[in-house]
């Protein structure tokens, strides 16, 4: 009966992705609690019957007022920007206050210690979060693996207004994110790169070479290659290409591996290190051979790099008996 | 983050003392510790403030307060084992914790400790002081220990989530610190809520497995075992209530009662010094409806029981007025000594215990008549019954001059020290005088030819070393009344006539804001009993009438001091002295218990009652709430509902966004559900702003609305 009480009252404190936990400074509290009713029953003394109201009083409007903290706030965790393993990354945390005529106080966001995970996100704290108000904190997120992940487990937790009790709540994990892969220091493109046919003019500007063909305008080419009498003339925006563009591209070969193997997951943070610092010159066109299959067409700017990055954060073969999702 | 200063520390720290300063006054009023050691706290306390606090404490440090702490935990016990003191021991104890905890409160923690050292003060104070003050001080202190607590609550915050967040957090603390105060007195209204309803509501049933003791008192003199001639003239400008007394029957005594409240008696003098010589205590036996009754000369019972609820006097012969009764209730303070005071002659009495604690007091005899009890400290409630009235002078002249028993040979005893000339001058007063009041009136005669006088300067006889009523009666003849008694009664003895002095209060004003009579303890005096054989012990006041009363009225402002002493006594009556009794009585007052019942059950009448007006406001609040709804704009009210939706998931609009620029941020946020929530977006915004609003527009908005609420819902459920 016990144990079922037991289960009970967890299932209650946890109900709907919450949990109450009592901070040792509210141990202390309930114990002088009950201290003190103890020696009001057993002295029938008046004022410390006064004194045991108001202290059950503040345990139980902690708890009310912890709940209501939690409740009324919604938080979500935004990225800022490109996210690559193992660093930290600018994450946007939006906390609203749901309710139109009471602030909410006291209410941090911050990674659930529950889960074992080498992910983290920097909590975020907010004093007070007007009534039916949003703030936004910036805070850093770091992710440990390439691949899409979900941002780590986390809670909205308060221990408002006392710290005798700490009431968490659950965020939702969210769309996951593009985590690109880690970025190393790579050496300089070299024509006897295994992995590139980068030719010897690694510094000539981008639309050197023939004319060979007009195309569509794909988002991220670089705005110099567009064609404005032609756009005058289809009403669409099209740019120029250049045969001589294979002579200062450089293909990026990747054997095929496994997600998660070593030297495989080295391979491909050199791999996205030599991209990105290719494309930071003016001249390359990179593009993407996994296993001898094209994944990403040459091109050049930052759109492509983007490219690049999103190709080598998925690829690879899933580990055995891991899910497409895991991976 | 240990030792950081910043202003929301600094805040902090200001308010950790405040509530320590607040807490220590609810004992150091009710004088629960003593003068030096608060004294010597203050300073420590102060000067621990103000030092330059070390981000650190050193490990040598920690050990030298560690050896402190043992050392006064040992000296702390064994001076409870030795002393009894054991709240006095404990409560230098807490100051010295405090102290300690103020030199080293680098981290929250410490500020947490100083709040539970500061709430176990408070108990304290709950337990030694009875003031009116301290419902006051334990208001103020809930309001600054919750704004204390939840300061320490965001600096903990700051130290647990590390230095990056702290910084930010003591700059929005201080800034939102006006709302902090607003919440910590919306949390110490809920304390305060708390604590009335379980101080009206919770059942009292002490159990009193422990005793309370050390408990503080205000002493006063003359009431001792002992008493200093002389005593009184100091507290006769003293206008401090010390008793409030309720006549059964009220409003038959006027402004003024001529009640003489006997306290303490003495059979011996030498010296300049009252005493007891005699040691025959009174015979106390249980009585009727609870009282314990003293019992006659001849050791019969002096009251008998009678069918009203009132005790009824046993008839005395030869004294007619020996049934007039005055019944009455007495709320007497503590005034650190153990006496009862009665109107004379005292027939019974009966504690009314307050709780399984007072329910311990024991009324036992004093010596001469005095009635003592053995209390826990703080004021004691009790009732009385004395016989009022006073026999007439021919029923003492009817008396004659009786043989004095042995019993009461003491009382007749020749006074040690005094000269001749005091015997003569009572033989002389005497002369001629064949009844024993004829003797008594002859000595009281020449008495009041003395005058009263508070400003004391011994003769050149007493300087000389002679007795001092030596020099009352034969060079000053001018005293208080403790000379006019102590003389009358040497005088009588003198002569054969056995007397003693009796110390007590004369007197009683009337105050009309309680409907009690205050007793001040300027009210303080000194008179006479003589012995008249049957009759007993008869009352006389030898001090000239205009020297037995100081005035009624407090020093200042008289009207506002009567007010404050009936709160007062309304707060002992109400709060230190409520009981199962008056719980029962207040929930009769307020309907919620049937006088009739026996069981103490609500009535379920009022039960109904109360479930019925709750339903009723629910009902009511929620046909207001749609109604509301149903005069606002019928799109806005959708809108309201999708938005509430948004905000569910996270998404509010910014005060400066427009729904559609709300609907693309969302959109970038999450595509899934992008296109609903711009086809919503635009279609109110269609709708808000079109210059008639129709049918079909409306249909095409909840069709929109309900199309966001079901891409939310799918959103949730992936």
């Amino acid at each position: 009966m016990a144990r079922r009480k037991r289960s009970l009252l967890r299932r209650a404190l946890t109900a709907r992705g919450r949990s109450l936990e009592i901070t040792r400074a509210g141990w202390l509290f309930i114990l002088l609690t009950l201290a003190v009713g103890f020696a009001a029953i057993n002295s029938g003394a008046n004022l410390l019957h006064a004194i045991f109201g108001a202290q059950m009083a503040l345990i139980v409007g902690s708890g009310i007022l912890s709940e209501s903290m939690v409740r009324r706030t919604v938080a979500r965790r935004v990225a800022a920007g490109e996210i690559y393993a193992g660093q930290a990354a600018a994450v946007r945390v939006e906390l609203t206050n749901l309710d139109p005529r009471v602030d909410v106080f006291s209410v941090s966001v911050e990674d659930d210690d529950r889960s074992a995970t080498d992910d983290a996100c920097a909590p975020v704290f907010a004093v007070r979060i007007g009534a039916g108000r949003t703030v936004e904190i910036p805070a850093t997120v770091t992710l440990s693996q390439r691949g899409r992940h979900a941002m780590p487990a986390a809670v909205v937790a308060t221990r408002f207004p006392f710290g005798l009790f700490v009431k968490r709540r659950e965020l939702p994990r969210g769309a996951p994110l593009l985590v690109y892969p880690r970025l190393v220091p790579a050496p300089a493109p070299m024509a006897d790169d295994p992995r590139t046919d980068l030719g010897d003019a690694p510094r000539r500007r981008a639309r050197a070479g023939e004319f060979f063909a007009l195309r569509e305008y794909r988002d991220g080419d670089d705005l110099r290659r567009i064609h404005w009498p032609a756009v005058a003339r289809l009403g669409r925006p099209v740019v120029r290409e250049y045969e001589a563009d294979g002579d200062r591209q450089m293909m990026l070969e990747l054997r095929r591996g496994t997600t998660g193997d070593p030297s495989f997951e080295a391979e491909v943070e050199q791999c996205a290190s030599v991209a990105v610092a290719a494309l930071g010159r003016d001249a390359l066109a990179v593009g993407l051979r996994y296993a001898g299959e094209l994944l990403v067409t040459p091109g050049s700017g930052d759109e492509q790099r983007r490219r690049v990055l999103a190709a080598l954060a998925v690829v690879g073969d899933p580990p055995k008996g891991a899910t497409a999702v895991d991976a | 983050m240990i030792g950081v200063d910043t202003p929301l520390h600094r805040l902090r720290d200001r308010m950790s003392l405040a509530q320590i300063a607040v807490a220590t006054a609810t004992v150091g009023v009710a004088g629960g510790i003593a003068p030096w050691s608060l004294a010597l706290a203050a300073v420590l306390c102060a000067w621990a403030f103000v030092r330059p606090l070390p981000p650190v404490t050193t490990k040598a440090t920690e050990r030298a307060w560690t050896l402190l702490v043992g050392v006064a935990l040992v000296a702390t016990l064994t001076r409870a084992v030795l002393t009894a003191e054991l709240l006095d021991s404990g409560l230098d104890f807490l100051l010295l914790l405090v102290v300690q905890r103020l030199f080293n409160r680098q981290r929250a923690r410490e500020h947490m400790q100083l709040l539970l050292l500061g709430s176990l003060l408070v108990v304290a104070g709950a337990v030694i002081n009875a003031g009116l003050n301290y419902p006051l001080l334990f208001a103020l202190y809930l309001v600054v220990a919750a704004m204390t607590l939840l300061l320490n609550h965001l600096v903990a915050e700051g130290e647990r989530l590390g230095a990056r967040t702290a910084v930010t957090l003591s700059r929005e603390g201080m800034r939102a610190r006006g709302f902090l105060w607003r919440a910590a007195g919306q949390v110490a209204a809920i304390a305060a809520i708390g604590a009335i309803v379980t101080f009206v509501a919770f059942p009292r049933w002490g159990v009193g497995a422990f005793f309370r003791g050390g408990l503080s008192r205000d002493s006063k003199s003359g009431f001792s075992s002992t008493v200093e001639l002389g005593d009184f003239g100091r507290i006769k400008s003293d206008a401090t209530v010390v008793m409030r007394i309720e006549p059964d029957v009220r409003g038959a005594w006027g402004d003024r009662t001529d009640w003489h409240l006997r306290g303490s008696s003495f059979d011996a003098y030498a010296g300049g010094r009252w005493f007891h010589e005699r040691d025959v205590e009174a015979t106390i036996a249980g009585g009727p409806f609870g009282y314990q009754t003293l019992r006659d000369l001849r050791g019969g019972a002096t009251l008998k029981p009678s069918r009203s609820a009132v005790p009824e006097a046993v008839a005395v012969p030869g004294f007619a007025a020996s049934k007039q009764t005055l019944l009455a209730t007495v709320t007497l303070e503590d005034i650190g000594v153990d006496v009862l005071f009665v109107p004379s002659e005292p027939l019974a009495v009966r504690v009314s215990p307050r709780g399984v604690i007072e329910s311990r007091a024991r009324v036992r005899g004093g010596r001469s008549d005095e009635i003592r009890v053995d209390k826990a400290p703080g004021p004691i409630r009790y009732q009385f019954v004395s016989r009022i009235g006073t026999p007439t002078e021919a029923e003492l002249d009817a008396i004659g001059d009786p043989a004095v028993p042995d019993a009461f040979a003491a009382y007749t005893a020749a006074i040690p020290g005094l000269s001749d000339d005091v015997t003569a001058l009572a033989q002389r007063l005497t002369e001629g005088a064949s009844t024993r009041r004829a003797k008594v009136e002859a000595i009281m005669a020449h008495l009041g030819g003395f005058t009263y006088s508070l400003d004391l300067r011994p003769s050149q006889r007493v300087l000389d070393g002679a007795d001092p009523l030596e020099g009352f009666l034969f060079d000053t003849q001018a005293g208080h009344c403790e000379y006019f008694a102590s003389a009358a009664v040497v005088l009588l003895r003198q002569i054969g006539v056995p007397a003693r002095l009796v110390n007590g209060y004369y007197g009683a004003h009337y105050n009309g804001v309680g409907e009690y009579y205050a007793v001040r303890q300027a009210d303080a005096h000194s008179w006479i009993e003589v012995h008249f054989g049957d009759l007993g012990w008869v009352t006389f006041d030898p001090t000239p009438p205009s020297g037995r009363t100081s005035g009624d009225d407090a020093p200042w402002w008289p009207g506002a001091s009567e007010w404050i002493d009936a709160v007062r006594n309304t707060y002992l009556d109400w709060v230190i002295d409520y009981d199962l009794g008056k719980q029962l009585t207040l929930f009769e007052n307020l309907g919620l218990r049937d006088r009739q019942a026996d069981n103490g059950l609500l009535r379920w009448r009022w039960l109904l009652a109360v479930m019925v007006g709750l339903g009723a406001a629910v009902w009511i609040g929620a046909r207001a709430r749609k109604w509301r709804r149903g005069r606002a704009r019928p799109e806005a009210a959708i809108w309201r509902t999708v938005i509430r939706r948004l905000a569910r998931r996270g998404y509010s609009p910014r005060d400066d966004e427009s729904p559609r620029r709300f609907g693309a941020r969302i959109g970038a946020a999450e595509p899934p559900i992008a296109a609903p929530v711009s086809t919503f977006m635009r279609t109110y915004e269609a709708c808000r702003f079109a210059p008639q609003i129709t049918a079909d527009d409306l249909a095409a908005l909840r069709d929109a609305a309900a199309a966001v609420i079901a891409a939310l819902g799918r959103a949730r459920r992936r």
